[in-house]
């Protein structure tokens, strides 16, 4: 049957079963259309008439009653949702005030950044030079120095790089594999800090202070220990550049305690006043004291009667 | 459903924001093709009041996530559900069978006497069954054209599918529930 005659014969399909229901005769109904479709006709109509008396309305009675059921659960659920929904229509305004909305979107996507980079930074401590995260690290540590103002800031960022380098070689060389690349670049990177620790601490005892190159001597002979500790306990692969770090930085160390001494102000002899009228009894009390270190405690009476 | 397309929007807006009026009123527009879709598919008329009930409680429950906004989408969503908790019912039904499928206390059909009326009650149990046994776009088709009085466009929208699509389908699921009838004696 072709799909023209089809739709066709569905539409009397449909007029007949609607024609029958209402009670005429299906032959009444059948003689309206042409013979060809009436054999199909007398057997689909009443099949369809079939299907229209499945079809009942609800009683008024039950439609009122489940109406009175949903309005009580609507107020339970309305009183459920009650404390949240004037928040959420206080929002859902909020929202569409296109300025709130632009602020909106700034300050999530300025958030996301922030925490994007206190991400990497945090991800970034634990990291060494074979690591991606550690250009991070290298990043922040540059901008510490840059941000550094004065001479003891920069003498202080410089002590807690080469206190980084140096907990960084300790880690690499507790490792069980030998990374002997990693040991020479931080070895190389502790060596420059160094040299910028020297220089700044000078710069800074130039300008008279004092405290700054005392810090930095300090940090020195801490990171020359601790490397010197950690290349007594290091694979032969990295034994000798760990050794030849300590040395690098007993160098560095050594040039400011002797400019340091240097600049020490001579310690003079104390001047003995001639007398002018020696006695016949000079007193045996020196009048100058030993300069040496020792001090000499006091004596005490042994023999004092009880 | 007589509402504009505005209205009706507006209704399902309303409704979302727990206004039980509107609710209330998208219910009395919808509960008689609900409860003749419901009672097309099943026996007893307390199932169909029963399922018709769970119907609309779930509805009211879950029209926050209802995304359409017009009349038609509102009824296929209805639809979705109702076949859904029609489901529902035929599996508690098999898992546990408490009470015999085929009773019908429902006489649709005016009958003359309790012969009469108990024939009818019969036929209309086998048709019922013939239409289960029916694949699920060609039950649909024929709820949609001779129990919810749809023309084809509406019809079409209601399946998914283009309107000479449903009058293909529409021929092919009669032939089919008529040799089903015969099949079952239900027919001469």
């Amino acid at each position: 049957m072709e799909l023209e005659g089809d739709l066709r014969l569905m539409d009397a399909v449909e007029a007949c079963a609607q024609r029958t229901q209402e009670g005429e005769a299906l032959d009444a109904c059948l003689a309206d259309y042409p013979a060809e479709y009436q054999e199909e006709l007398r057997r689909l109509v009443p099949t369809a008439v079939n299907v229209r008396w499945l079809s009942h309305d609800p009683s008024p009675v039950f439609v009122d009653r489940l109406q009175q059921a949903l309005l009580g659960e609507a107020d339970r659920l309305a009183a459920e949702h009650g404390s949240f929904s004037g928040w959420r229509k206080w929002l859902r305004q909020a929202w569409l005030g296109p300025v709130l909305r632009a602020a909106s979107i700034v300050l999530v996507l300025g958030g996301s950044l922030i925490s994007l980079g206190v991400g990497l930074d945090y991800a970034s401590a634990d990291s060494l030079p074979d690591s991606p995260l550690y250009q991070v690290k290298q990043v922040r540590e540059w901008a510490e120095l840059a941000l550094a103002h004065d001479d003891t800031a920069q003498v202080n960022a410089n002590s807690r790089q080469l206190a980084e380098r140096r907990r960084e070689l300790q880690q690499v060389a507790a490792a069980p594999t030998p990374r002997p690349a990693v040991v020479e670049k931080l070895s190389n990177q502790a060596v420059q800090t160094a040299d910028r620790l020297v220089a700044q601490a000078k710069a800074a005892e130039a300008k008279g202070n004092t405290e700054a190159p005392a810090k930095a001597a300090a940090t020195l002979r801490t990171a020359r220990a601790a490397v010197e500790r950690a290349a007594r306990n290091a694979p032969p692969q990295t034994r000798p550049r760990l050794e030849a770090l300590a040395a690098e930085l007993q160098q560095r160390e050594r040039l400011l305690i002797e400019r340091a001494q240097q600049q020490r102000p001579a310690v003079r002899a104390p001047e003995t006043r001639p007398t002018p009228r020696p006695t016949a009894r000079p007193t045996p009390r020196p009048t100058a004291r030993p300069t040496s270190q020792t001090v000499t405690p006091r004596a005490t009476p042994t023999s004092r009667p009880i | 459903m007589e509402s504009s397309r505005d209205e009706t929007a507006a209704l399902i807006r309303r409704a979302k924001e727990h206004d039980r009026e509107a609710f209330a009123e998208l219910y009395r527009a919808t509960v008689a093709p609900v409860y003749r879709y419901v009672a097309a598919r099943v026996v007893r008329s307390e199932e169909t009041e029963d399922l018709t009930q769970e119907v609309f409680m779930a509805a009211l429950r879950g029209i926050q996530g209802l995304r359409a906004e017009d009349e038609s989408g509102l009824m296929a969503w209805l639809f979705q559900i109702a076949r859904y908790k029609l489901a529902d019912a035929l599996r508690r039904k098999y898992q546990a069978p408490t009470e015999p499928l085929e009773v019908n206390v429902e006489p649709v059909a005016p009958a003359a006497g309790p012969e009469e009326a108990a024939e009818t009650l019969d036929h209309q149990v086998a048709v019922r069954t013939a239409m289960d046994q029916l694949t699920g776009e060609q039950r649909e088709v024929l709820i949609c054209k001779y129990v919810l009085n749809y023309d084809n466009e509406r019809t079409a929208q209601q399946v998914g599918k283009t309107a000479n699509a449903v009058n293909q389908l529409h021929h092919r699921a009669l032939r089919s529930l008529q040799r089903l009838l015969v099949e079952a004696g239900a027919v001469g």
